[in-house]
């Protein structure tokens, strides 16, 4: 990827080109680190980062016993064995209010659907806390067992330190998940997430677009400077008998139909190259690429007029492409936009004229957005 | 997704509107219905505004559904008939308002390029109007009808935008003597042309409605007295040059302009393939009907373009068949013509036409004229030469015979007289065969001109072998005649080598072409040379030629070729293939005006009968060609005694014998 990061490629290219005319699109490296480190670590599929990062709290304490600076509470052995319990026990009887209280406040919500749960669940880090709880409670179960053996490199005392930290953490993001829940009770404020998410997907959505348009302009762009000419209806007519029989001669022993693929990157450069050395000898045809294009055609899609490509041309057009699989599963990349779609369409039907008025400004928001967006050519 | 896909995040929201204001209308929920109009008039002005026609194409036609479903659903249900008025109400506010709104637009953006790109969107905002016109036009509604032109009317016109200009150009266009000023007058066409454009689409507008009301008239789906209320509000404004041009875009337009192409009076069952009305034809009517009621426009016709001309004569072999639908239709129609009586209506239709029949006599003039001035292309008389050249090749066959046999005399002193065989020709018209473009039009039958030489020089020959003095013979068949005569020339001393008789015995004679002496050509000898088609084959061993000539007819040549005749040719490396000479000139305009002098009276008329002005006739004269095929040759008898002249007696001349 990172040998990847030059001219040479349309990928970087169109991502330059995008980041200089679609500002808006785009949030401050900072805040988009940000936001990427906490969506990766908040996510419900991260138990097992969460677990680690707990068990390796306590572990450090006891390892980095020698910094001094870090020596600002002393606690004895003696002390702790007794807080140990108490933490222990403390933790618990929260977290166990703190599942009751949830439980209520979410029979209370002001829109209950799938969305808004999921959108309530990320929002509150729901799944980062409960993660973070258990496996503190498990970090304090296993030191507290501990707390008569004697191993090398382990202080009992320290790690009932480093869990009671922990434990401070927990109760801020217990904090954190009731602020959030209460806001989950008033329609507006859901409402509010609701847009700034629809709004999220369609940036989400609106950068592919881009990809996808300004990947295709930049390819035109270069193989027509080059001197390729887009193979299209009007170049059918230019095929005489001859050149047709030995197209049909090369599709005969084209090999067994390929899986469509995804193209990820194209070698401009290399690409260029090859279309400026075909040209020398008559019309190079080629057919459209963009990123993100499905397409079997890999390594055939610019050929000389009357002269099918040899094994050696594939090779060179095939080298110029990075192809993905096209993925089984695919993220629904549309979830808030269905979902207002289908509210829009209910509302209506139920005649709920204040509620729809909700829904109706954030699609005004989304038309100006594309608007803004959409400046016709490169 | 596909490559060419405009993708877009807003993608179907305007279905998911459309579905939801369709539900709002039937649950009779104004003020959702409300709310969702709302919607897609901010996407329309906000459209407008940020000059994204995509998004502004879709939702500049809601108001027409509006109307559209909630006509439809109050018809079966009369309890939704409030919400319909207010629907209907709504969309005629919204269709003006965006029409408003563009132009404020315009107002607030100067610059003739975003005019331009505004004007795209005033394009689909009349064009939206004039649909919800349609549909009420369509539906009998002329009370909502009524409503939306008390707004139409309210919209602005843009008239102070290029009115100065207007007359700016028509001072240029007088100042410009010798096309010194056409760049900047071109300039100003095109500014002119596209701040005028608000305007045209406003009338275009109007003049569809009204066009399309008539024609419902005409077919009967509209009852008169709709019509006639409807009418009285479709009041185009626009002088003679723009209604003239409207009717030429229109009858030209093949695109679906304003989306008239689309507009039916009738639900057309699916599945079944139909075509609406044709717009070419209802518009022309409804001009038609415009042209009688008022006074026919007045039409300069030297301004206008070949083009323009041609325009207008279509015109008039269409209008034609609408006059006499009119008189048939009489009654029907006295009120929207705006006539008293047959007579006058005759009247009327009579000066209508005439002012379409006067440009189309015009546009042929024209046409001489710019054909009279075009230079003759080498090409075509080339072409010309080689295609006289060849059918004159083809019907010499004694002058190949002469060349196959080798006894031609080449003659290059002048003070030896030969004859001149062929044609000086007067080719009325004939310039447009020599000239490269549109006006270029071949003449029927000016191929043959070659070919008749050729004829012209057997006869000549035939003609010169039988005034000279030679033996005869007679018989009653072919054969007979044949045999005699060769056995005539073997008894003088002479071996005869030729045998020409008339073309004819090659298909007709069966008993002369079954004849055991009588061997026809083999395909395979001298093919490719042009003796050969005169060639038949072989009697006794003598080869036999045939000929076109009629002088030849019933008779016979039995000769010693090479001993009995010679041909004197003059010969020039200008003419085609040195033998033939052909020339094509001009009409000067100092002949041009020689001819006019000598018969004045036969040139001021035209083929149709019509005067003309001296000018052009003299252009008329200059359409004409002349053109020269001449062959120089002669004939000569060397040796009368080598040659002998069969001829068939037939069985009536026996009879009477």
């Amino acid at each position: 990827m990172i040998f990847r990061n030059n001219n040479n490629w349309l990928k970087y290219r169109v991502k330059a080109h995008i980041k200089q005319h679609h500002k808006d699109l785009f949030d401050s490296t900072f805040v988009s680190e940000l936001k990427k480190i906490r969506g990766f670590i908040t996510s419900k599929e991260r138990w097992w980062l969460v677990l680690l990062i707990v068990f390796s709290v306590f572990g450090l304490s006891s390892l980095l016993k020698n910094v001094e600076t870090l020596n600002i509470i002393t606690l004895n052995v003696e002390t702790a064995k007794t807080l140990v319990d108490q933490r222990t026990a403390n933790i618990a009887t929260i977290f166990s209010i703190t599942l009751v209280v949830i439980g209520f406040l979410i029979t209370n919500l002001a829109v209950k659907s799938p969305i808004t749960f999921k959108l309530l669940f990320k929002n509150s880090y729901l799944y980062f806390t409960i993660y973070l709880v258990l496996s503190t409670i498990s970090g304090f179960i296993i030191i507290s067992t501990l707390r008569d053996t004697k191993f090398q490199y382990f202080d009992f005392a320290r790690a009932v330190l480093a869990g009671t930290y922990l434990f401070f953490l927990i109760l801020f993001l217990i904090g954190f998940l009731f602020r959030t829940l209460m806001r989950f009770t008033n329609e507006r404020e859901i409402m509010k997430m609701l847009h700034s998410e629809l709004m999220n997907e369609a940036i989400i959505n609106m950068k592919k677009i881009l990809l996808k348009k300004y990947s295709n302009q930049y390819f035109i762009e270069e193989i027509t400077t080059a001197g390729g000419k887009e193979y299209d209806f009007s170049a059918w007519s230019e095929v005489d008998v001859r050149e047709f029989t030995h197209f049909v001669i090369e599709e005969g022993i084209e090999e067994t139909p390929k899986k469509k693929k995804i193209v990820e990157d194209i070698k401009l450069s290399r690409l260029k190259k090859f279309v400026l050395k075909k040209g020398a000898k008559g019309t190079v045809y080629y057919r459209r690429l963009s990123l993100n294009f499905l397409t079997i055609e890999t390594n055939n899609y610019i050929w000389l007029k009357g002269e099918p490509n040899s094994r050696w041309d594939k090779f060179l057009l095939r080298s110029c492409l990075i192809l993905k699989t096209s993925p089984k599963f695919e993220k629904d990349y549309n979830e808030y936009r269905k979902y207002f779609d289908g509210k829009i369409t209910e509302m209506a039907a139920e005649s709920k004229f204040r509620n729809i008025e909700m829904y109706l400004e954030s699609y005004k928001e989304l038309y100006k957005f594309q608007m803004q967006n959409q400046n016709e050519s490169k | 997704m596909n490559l060419n896909d405009d993708l877009d995040v807003t993608e179907g929201i305007d279905r998911v509107i459309w579905k939801a204001i369709n539900d709002s209308i039937e649950n009779k929920s104004l003020e959702t219905f409300l709310e969702l109009a709302n919607f897609a008039k901010t996407i329309v002005v906000e459209s407008a505004q940020s000059e994204s026609i995509r998004h502004f194409k879709k939702y500049i036609a809601f108001p027409s559904y509006y109307y559209s479903i909630s006509y439809s659903k109050a018809k079966v249900n009369p309890l939704l008939m409030e919400l319909h008025n207010r629907c209907s109400k709504e969309a005629v506010f919204q269709q003006k308002d965006f029409i408003t709104s563009i132009n404020w637009n315009r107002n607030r953006k100067k610059g003739l390029d975003n005019v331009r790109r505004l004007n795209e969107f005033f394009y689909w905002a009349f064009n939206a109007f004039g649909q919800l016109l349609y549909l009420m036009v369509r539906n009998g509604d002329s009370l909502q009808f009524k409503n939306a032109m008390d707004q139409f009317d309210q919209i602005e016109r843009g008239y102070n935008r290029y009115y100065d200009l207007r007359f700016e150009i028509k001072q240029l266009e007088r100042e410009n003597k010798n096309g010194e000023k056409n760049e900047i007058i071109k300039a100003k066409s095109e500014e002119y042309k596209i701040l005028k454009m608000f305007d045209d689409y406003h009338r275009h507008l109007i003049l569809g409605v009204r066009y399309w009301i008539l024609f419902l008239y005409r077919i009967k789906k509209i009852k008169e007295n709709i019509a006639s209320t409807m009418l009285e509000r479709l009041k185009p404004i626009g002088d003679y040059e723009d209604i003239l041009q409207d009717i030429f875009f229109v009858r030209g337009n093949f695109n679906n302009y304003m989306g008239w192409a689309e507009w039916d009076f009738m639900d057309r069952p699916l599945g079944k393939s139909w075509t609406p009305p044709d717009v070419r034809d209802w518009f022309t009517f409804g001009f038609m009907v415009d042209q009688i009621r008022e006074n026919p426009m007045y039409i300069n016709e030297q301004n206008l373009s070949l083009e323009e001309l041609s325009k207008l004569s279509s015109l008039h072999d269409d209008m034609l068949s609408y006059g006499e639908f009119f008189e048939t239709n009489f009654e029907a129609w006295k009120k929207f013509l705006n006539v008293e009586s047959r007579k006058e209506l005759k009247l009327r239709v009579g000066k209508v036409l005439k002012v379409y029949e006067r440009a189309k006599r015009k546009r042929i003039t024209k046409i001489d004229f710019l054909i009279a001035n075009k230079e003759l292309s080498h090409q075509k008389i080339n072409k010309f030469i080689r295609i006289t050249g060849n059918s004159w090749r083809n019907q010499a066959r004694i002058h190949s015979l002469f060349l196959k046999m080798g006894v031609i005399e080449t003659i290059v002193s002048s003070s030896q007289k030969l004859r001149l065989i062929g044609r000086n020709l007067f080719l009325k018209k004939g310039r447009m065969m020599f000239i490269d473009g549109e006006h270029y039009q071949n003449i029927y039958g000016t191929d043959q001109y070659g070919a008749e030489v050729g004829r012209w020089e057997d006869d000549e020959f035939f003609n010169s072998i039988l005034r000279a003095e030679h033996a005869i013979v007679e018989g009653a068949n072919a054969i007979e005649v044949i045999e005699m005569s060769i056995n005539f020339l073997k008894g003088n001393g002479v071996i005869p080598s030729v045998i020409i008789l008339s073309s004819e015995f090659s298909y007709r004679d069966m008993e002369f072409l079954n004849s055991d002496k009588f061997v026809p050509k083999k395909m395979e000898t001298q093919m490719g040379e042009s003796i050969w088609k005169s060639f038949l084959g072989t009697f006794d061993g003598i080869t036999v030629y045939s000929s076109h000539s009629v002088l030849l007819k019933n008779k016979f040549v039995i000769c010693d070729f090479k001993a009995a005749f010679k041909m004197r040719q003059r010969k020039n490396d200008t003419w085609f293939e040195n033998e033939l000479r052909i020339d094509i000139k001009e009409i000067t305009e100092e002949e041009a005006e020689t001819q006019y002098n000598s018969d004045k009276l036969k040139w001021l008329t035209s083929d149709e009968g019509e005067n003309l002005s001296k000018e052009e006739a003299l252009a008329l004269l200059r359409t004409s060609v002349l053109i020269d095929i001449w062959s120089v040759i002669d004939f000569q008898v060397l040796n009368k005694d080598a040659y002998v002249i069969g001829v068939l007696k037939h069985q009536n001349d026996l009879k009477n014998e």
